[in-house]
């Protein structure tokens, strides 16, 4: 009897109807979506899929993916339309990188596409996103490698190089979706572009004499899209880039820093080279008209034989101040933007007792304001004095 | 007769009423709305458990008090045949909404994020047959089953803790009592259906239990092992994400380890400890169709609870996948059970307390 009721339920499981499984082999699994203006309709979207191409719009092989574009008058037109010209169905379960450019990131467009795009596409919310400097095909194709055709090494060595030089920003979607949302803090994003390209704009903070942005690099190196700087938003539009130092130290003072390299001239024109490493979590404490920061670093002197004469206590001197005077420099550019990347608004919260008060509040209107002072403390690991004694 | 209750130790039953407070507190949230006026969730939390606490002693020192061996006979003894029979079929109807709240949770998690391509009813059929199942064998197989898979549970939050933990803001929680004073005391009341729900139904088959004694003391740890780890649960999402962030989302409890940064093995630990978790949502849904169903065939006087439970369990996941597929009038009776569930229980709950704790059965 107990058997009849086991057999009996077993068939139930075939009540289910088809689970419509397809093999793996019939799916197009999608790595990369990129996003951008279009000539004729308002969007170009470019996939890079991880099969050799095989549909009607426009594609190029690259070992084993292929990237694919189609214009349309939405993300989902275009997808759409892509489908039509392709044997497998698209699966976007694997996407890893989302890719904006520039234009669509000023004109405050990107929150309105992903907000439907991610639940519809079943794209997960752990997806980075980048901006890139204007054509997105290519710089999706230029982050393409016969060692690293999947773009997966890279992604990887983009999660390092934010903790080994602070450079690099590695936003996901989701974080990305919080900052547009929230009050908070406003993000930035990675910024890329391919090597030959034209920067059209320069660093809103008046960056280094050598641009360090993803695109004007002056390397010959394997791939043809670098990654470095970021964009910075002021809620959900796009109001400038900052440059990889300056990067850096946004990431110094709002503690998403580990460790990264610093350039400082002094006297004569001769630059010293310095290794930071993060020593404690920054703190932030925010008063009526001001923020004040206490950063506490440690220094390695990368090339000591140069400060012959110097001591210890000089050299601390001089990078403290030479960061304080960037700090104020970054903060000023991005607060005149009205973008609060250094997270401000994270100690304005607290100051509130409901959720209501503090969305009615006209926290922008206050930032705006608000005068900046940055309090470092160095501590310098090997320096001339050290290695004299040695 | 063919109740199956059986008979099972202190530690069975404190581990199945525990399994349903974690997963009814957890997973039966309506985002949308508990976070749509700031994060109070966990605060809300922990009143509600101190709350249920109190309710739970008052209920037990009422069976005491009129020599009740079960909430079945409480209703009776204390509220008369008319309306403890009212009180019955309420309880049974709150019991089915209380497996169907968190198997809703779980089936758009593996929909959204697991099984994309599949549809809601592929999925609902293995609900369905773990829940009928488990719960047509009876009480003590199902309290057992719930002993043996019991650390797995605190084990699998403790993992999603300690990957995530590297991401948690302080900011994130701010402000600390999300809205006002009202928004908190409707979360508070919202908080009391899925905090005592499980109670309800330990007490429903607490002939099993081999003595109010050990109903008590098995309650209590449930509420209390259960719940702190709800309110971990809240605190940790809420210093994950904002609560504009989890007001428009779904599984936040997923995401935390499933979006882990940094972490490579933690994408091969998600799938396992959702797992883990799916199979809890089985064993809490089969627990509260059998007290359910034993409720039910008490009041009517069916002998073989295996076909009762077996309706229960079909009826219950109908009425999901109606819910799932948008059916407006399920919608909106879903809505309104939301909202007011707690009212419905509490009702016939204050009063057992209130006429049982005074009230003592006449010796006959």
């Amino acid at each position: 009897m107990k058997r009849l009721i086991f057999i009996f339920f077993m068939f139930l499981l075939l009540l289910s109807g088809c689970l419509k499984s397809l093999p793996i082999d019939q799916y197009c699994y999608v790595i990369d979506i990129g996003v951008e203006r279009g000539e004729r309709l308002p969007y170009l979207v470019t996939l890079l899929i991880n099969s050799p191409a095989a549909g009607s719009g426009e594609s190029e092989s690259t070992g084993e993916v292929a990237a694919v574009t189609a214009e349309g008058r939405s993300l989902f037109e275009a997808i759409e339309t892509l489908s039509a010209g392709m044997a497998n169905e698209f699966n976007f379960s694997r996407v890893s990188l989302l890719t904006f450019s520039r234009d669509l990131a000023h004109e405050g467009e990107i929150e309105e596409l992903m907000n439907i795009a991610l639940g519809k596409l079943k794209i997960r919310a752990n997806t980075r996103v980048m901006i890139v400097e204007s054509d997105v095909k290519a710089m999706l194709e230029g982050a393409v490698s016969a060692s690293d055709p999947s773009t997966g090494k890279l992604k990887i060595k983009v999660e390092n190089a934010v903790l080994s030089s602070g450079m690099v920003v590695d936003i996901k979607w989701s974080e990305l979706k919080e900052a547009f949302e929230s009050k908070t803090h406003d993000a930035l994003v990675g910024f890329c572009a391919v090597n030959e390209s034209e920067i059209r704009a320069v660093d809103m903070a008046g960056g280094d004499e050598y641009p360090y942005f993803g695109g004007s690099l002056l390397i010959e190196g394997e791939l043809k899209t670098t990654i470095m700087g970021s964009a910075v938003f002021a809620d959900d539009r796009m109001v400038g880039i900052l440059d990889g130092q300056n990067t850096m130290l946004v990431q110094i003072a709002t503690g998403a820093f580990s460790k990264g390299r610093i350039r400082l001239s002094y006297g004569n024109g001769k630059e010293l080279s310095v290794m930071l490493y993060k020593d404690a979590t920054p703190r932030l404490s925010l008063e009526k008209d001001r923020v004040s920061f206490h950063i506490e670093l440690n220094a390695d002197i990368e090339m000591p034989e140069i400060m012959e004469n110097a001591k210890a206590g000089e050299l601390e001197a001089l990078v403290q101040e030479y960061l304080r005077e960037r700090l104020i420099n970054v903060f000023k550019a991005t607060r005149d933007a009205g973008a609060d990347v250094f997270g401000v608004g994270k100690a304005a919260i607290k100051e509130f007792d409901s959720a209501g008060d503090w969305e009615a509040y006209d926290w922008k209107g206050r930032f705006s304001q608000l005068q900046a002072s940055f309090t470092i403390a160095i501590r310098i690991g090997e320096s001339p004095d050290d290695i004299a004694l040695e | 007769m063919n109740l199956r209750e059986g008979s099972f130790g202190m530690q069975e039953s404190a581990s199945a009423a525990a399994i349903a407070v974690i997963v009814v507190g957890i997973f039966s949230i309506n985002n949308a709305d508990v976070y749509a006026r700031g994060n109070s969730m966990w605060l809300s939390s922990i009143i509600a458990l101190a709350i249920c606490s109190v309710l739970f002693l008052c209920l037990i020192r009422a069976m005491e008090k009129n020599r009740c061996n079960s909430l079945f006979e409480l209703c009776h003894a204390v509220l008369g045949k008319v309306i403890g029979s009212l009180a019955i079929y309420a309880l049974v109807l709150l019991m089915l909404l209380a497996a169907i709240l968190p198997l809703n949770g779980f089936l758009q998690t593996l929909t959204r994020f697991i099984f994309t391509e599949a549809s809601d009813e592929s999925i609902a059929i293995y609900f369905l047959v773990g829940s009928s199942v488990l719960s047509m064998l009876g009480m003590e197989i199902l309290a057992r089953t719930s002993r043996l898979i019991i650390w797995l549970i605190p084990l699998s939050f403790i993992a999603v803790f300690a990957i995530s933990a590297s991401e948690f803001e302080a900011y994130r929680l701010y402000p600390l009592a999300g809205s006002d004073a009202r928004e908190l005391l409707r979360q508070v009341a919202l908080s009391l259906f899925r905090y005592l729900m499980p109670l309800l139904a330990l007490l429903s088959v607490s002939r099993g239990t081999q003595g109010l004694r050990f109903s008590k003391k098995a309650g209590l740890i449930a509420l209390a092992s259960g719940g702190v780890l709800s309110v971990l649960c809240f605190l940790a999402e809420g210093l994950r994400y904002g609560y504009t962030d989890l007001s428009s989302m779904s599984s936040p409890i997923y995401r935390l380890i499933s979006e882990a940064r940094f972490s490579e093995s933690s994408f091969r630990v998600d799938k396992a400890i959702l797992f883990i978790w799916v199979m809890a949502g089985i064993l809490s849904a089969a627990y509260f169709v059998y007290s359910a169903s034993l409720l039910y065939c008490k009041k009517t006087g069916v002998g073989d609870i295996r076909p009762v439970a077996l309706c229960m369990s079909g009826l219950a996941l109908t009425f999901l996948l109606m819910l799932r597929l948008n059916v407006g009038i399920v919608e909106c009776i879903m809505a309104r059970l939301y909202s007011d569930a707690w009212m419905v229980m509490l009702v016939p709950v204050v009063l057992l307390c209130i006429i049982g704790g005074a009230k003592r059965r006449k010796s006959v």
